[in-house]
């Protein structure tokens, strides 16, 4: 399956492109941190549902991602989401997640991009959640580098309330800085340096998103004295990365 | 057992103290020592009265502390370089009626602890005598020593620690020692005995087993190699700088030869520093850990392979585990909080309810406020102190990990990393760097671009201080309070 999954990404991404920076205003910076050529691992904060399709469309070469494995029930897309680049992940865990990042594992040893969320679902207060460590393995494992990325703005063109998204709002998409895991290779075991790797991303992510760091998992509980995010807030946040974030 | 029964069993003839060439048997210790508890009492103190030892590594001091325990009297140990503002903070806090001392700042010490904090100087050089007092029986629990914690930030507090506090931590060191500390040992003391662990381990553990304790004041490296020869030193205990202040030493490579443990603790011990000593000594530190309020000894290397970058196993009796904020006993190999329970752990803070209610809960843990991981084999290393975690956009930074890397760079000596408030990020690293003598100090870019090979981009230093000496305190640890 993996060999044929995303096969109609690129002749979809030179229609969807033009007509996405027709619909908004998309402000992208950090492209030339994309590798030419070989594997990396894509690592935004997630925001929206359309988080995905807008990363992948955006990027310059094909780029596959894990989907839930409930899109593999539905007949409507059990077909067409593979063939944009999506692989099926069981969130509950267990074997079948395995074979999905197996899959992962497999498609960047190929040499392709790969997206994953650290957070692993959408942020729904606002803030950027402690990360898993699914990303570190998978560039420990392959060697791949990290490439973290922030997007703004893409909550506010679809809330998770709207089944449509909004025309002519704004988001960013920021590309930051590759981050190589190659002086970590001999401890692919150690959870600790897990840990370090992923919070690295998570930091560079938070630099790039201008989100607040919180050192607790996405659906777990805020400390007492975290101040809430309003949505005045949200809509408000600056589209521009922070400096030195995403040049080389 | 309590303290007053530690010297009932050791032979007449056997060496017990050593100071400046001079031996004391332990006949003549346990006369000094009746004779010192008759001075006291003749002077007025009474049983369950707080004496405040200003403790030298000195003889005097040292029969002062036993004679006071042996009388039931509570024996608050003092530290003399502290400065005396503090020293007199220190004796109101506990309330001490008598300061005992025999160190040459008496008539200052005088002045500023007995008018202000109406408190009897007692000289103890000559120590005091007096009609015979038999000694005391207190019970195992009772409050026996004070010892005032130290690098912590606002008002003094005193650890209390009772006589099961102390002897079961000294059953627990002579229990992990590999039956190695025995009557034929000879300890240097070149910890101060104002510390707990120059007190509990290196005085009194040894003088249980029936060794021998040469007391040296003041770490010298010549000195100090000169007291090993001399007197066939066995074992001895230090801190990270006396580590590389002898590694920088004309020591000759073998002055450790007959020296079978070296223990190293107040600090953490920089795997680069461990590896220097051990390629010009010969000789592996074993690193351990410990705390004033644990009586000291939580973990150690004795009887086990050393591993460096660990603080070994917890010695017997003593329960250790590494929980999360919500105090949920971590994963294997993730870092948490450090916990101890054990009979070691002291009885609380003198009249600081609050203070001791924080660190110790119902159940008996002790919260260290330590950062520690455990290995699956059950290896404890030290992360940081919680207090000194710098925290970057929500992001920890343990100084440790950063400082372990800046030691690295050949224009780096030694460091300290802190962190400062920062508008953006909530707090930034600052390193505070020595160069070692003939180099060049190295320019920020140029420790940024070496960390960023080794470090997360949060973790390494915005800021750079180049200094001539960093503040280390009297227990060896890095005063970090007196760079921020």
């Amino acid at each position: 399956m993996a060999r044929d999954t995303g096969w109609l990404q690129k002749p979809m991404m030179r229609v969807m492109k033009p007509l996405m920076h027709r619909m908004w205003n998309l402000d992208i910076t950090g492209l030339d941190n994309i590798p030419a050529v070989g594997p990396a691992l894509l690592a935004p904060n997630h925001l929206s549902f359309l988080d995905s399709p807008f990363t992948m469309s955006l990027m310059p070469r094909r780029t596959l991602a894990v989907g839930k494995a409930e899109y593999m029930d539905d007949w409507k897309t059990k077909y067409f989401f593979p063939t944009t680049g999506m692989i099926p992940l069981d969130r509950s865990g267990g074997d079948a997640s395995q074979v999905a990042l197996d899959a992962a594992a497999t498609a960047l040893q190929r040499g392709d991009l790969f997206l994953i969320y650290p957070e692993g679902t959408r942020t729904r207060d606002g803030y950027l959640h402690k990360g898993k460590t699914g990303v570190a393995r998978l560039a420990l494992r392959t060697g791949a580098p990290i490439i973290p990325i922030g997007l703004v703005g893409t909550d506010r063109i679809q809330p998770p309330d709207r089944t449509m998204p909004k025309l002519g709002e704004a988001c960013g998409i920021h590309i930051g800085r590759p981050i190589d895991v190659s002086r970590y290779r001999n401890r692919v075991d150690d959870r600790l340096i897990l840990r370090q790797i992923t919070d690295e991303v998570m930091f560079e992510i938070g630099e790039l998103s201008g989100q607040t760091y919180v050192d607790v998992y996405s659906g777990e509980e805020l400390p007492d004295d975290t101040p809430p995010i309003t949505p005045q807030d949200r809509a408000a946040a600056p589209l521009e990365p922070a400096p030195a974030a995403t040049s080389a | 057992m309590t303290l007053a029964r530690l010297l009932d069993t050791q032979p007449d003839d056997a060496v017990a103290l050593i100071e400046d060439g001079e031996s004391t048997t332990y006949g003549e210790l346990r006369d000094l020592v009746a004779r010192t508890r008759a001075g006291l009492t003749a002077a007025g103190v009474m049983p369950r009265d707080r004496v405040a030892v200003v403790c030298t590594n000195t003889r005097a001091a040292a029969v002062s502390v036993l004679a006071a325990t042996s009388a039931d009297m509570i024996a608050v140990l003092l530290d003399p370089n502290c400065a005396l503002a503090e020293l007199r903070e220190q004796v109101e806090t506990i309330g001490a009626a008598h300061v005992l001392t025999g160190t040459p700042v008496d008539d200052e010490l005088h002045t500023n602890i007995s008018s202000p904090a109406g408190a009897a100087v007692i000289g103890i050089d000559p120590l005091p005598d007096g009609p015979a007092v038999a000694a005391a029986t207190p019970g195992d629990d009772d409050l026996a020593v004070m010892l005032f914690t130290s690098g912590t930030a606002g008002s003094p507090k005193a650890a209390m620690l009772s006589h099961r506090n102390l002897t079961s931590n000294q059953e627990a060191i002579v229990a992990t020692d590999d039956s190695r500390l025995t009557p034929d040992s000879v300890v240097l003391a070149t910890i101060p005995i104002s510390h707990m662990y120059g007190f509990n381990v290196s005085l009194l553990t040894t003088l249980r087993v029936g060794g021998t304790v040469v007391l040296t004041t003041g770490f010298q490296t010549s000195t100090c190699v000169e007291l090993i020869k001399t007197h066939g030193v066995d074992r001895f205990a230090g801190v990270p700088p006396m580590w590389r202040a002898l590694i920088d030493s004309p020591a000759p490579d073998d002055a450790f030869e007959g020296v079978i443990r070296i223990a190293s603790g107040a600090s953490a011990l920089h795997p680069r520093l461990w590896k220097e000593f051990k390629e010009r000594f010969g000789v592996e530190l074993q690193e351990g850990y410990g705390l004033t309020e644990t009586s000291p000894a939580v973990t150690s290397h004795i009887g086990i392979p050393v591993r460096a970058g660990t603080v070994g196993k917890p010695v017997p009796g003593v329960e250790v585990k590494v929980v999360d904020h919500d105090g949920n006993t971590v994963p294997f190999d993730d870092s948490g909080e450090i916990m101890v329970r054990g009979p070691g752990v002291f009885l609380g803070y003198w009249e600081n309810e609050e203070a001791t209610k924080a660190v110790l809960d119902d159940d008996g843990w002790l919260a260290t406020r330590d950062i520690g991981v455990f290995s699956e084999d059950g290896y404890l290393a030290l992360v940081d102190r919680a207090k000194d975690l710098i925290i970057v956009s929500g992001f920890n930074v343990y100084p440790f990990e950063v400082e372990t890397v800046l030691v690295q760079h050949p224009q780096v000596q030694q460091t300290v990393v802190i962190g400062r408030d920062d508008d953006r990020r909530g707090e930034r690293v600052v390193a505070f760097v020595t160069v070692p003598d003939g180099s060049e100090p190295p320019e920020l870019d140029e420790l940024v671009d070496f960390c960023r090979e080794r470090l997360a981009r949060y973790k390494c230093p915005t800021e750079l201080e180049i200094v001539t000496e960093l503040p280390i305190g009297t227990s060896g640890k890095t005063q970090r309070r007196k760079l921020s």
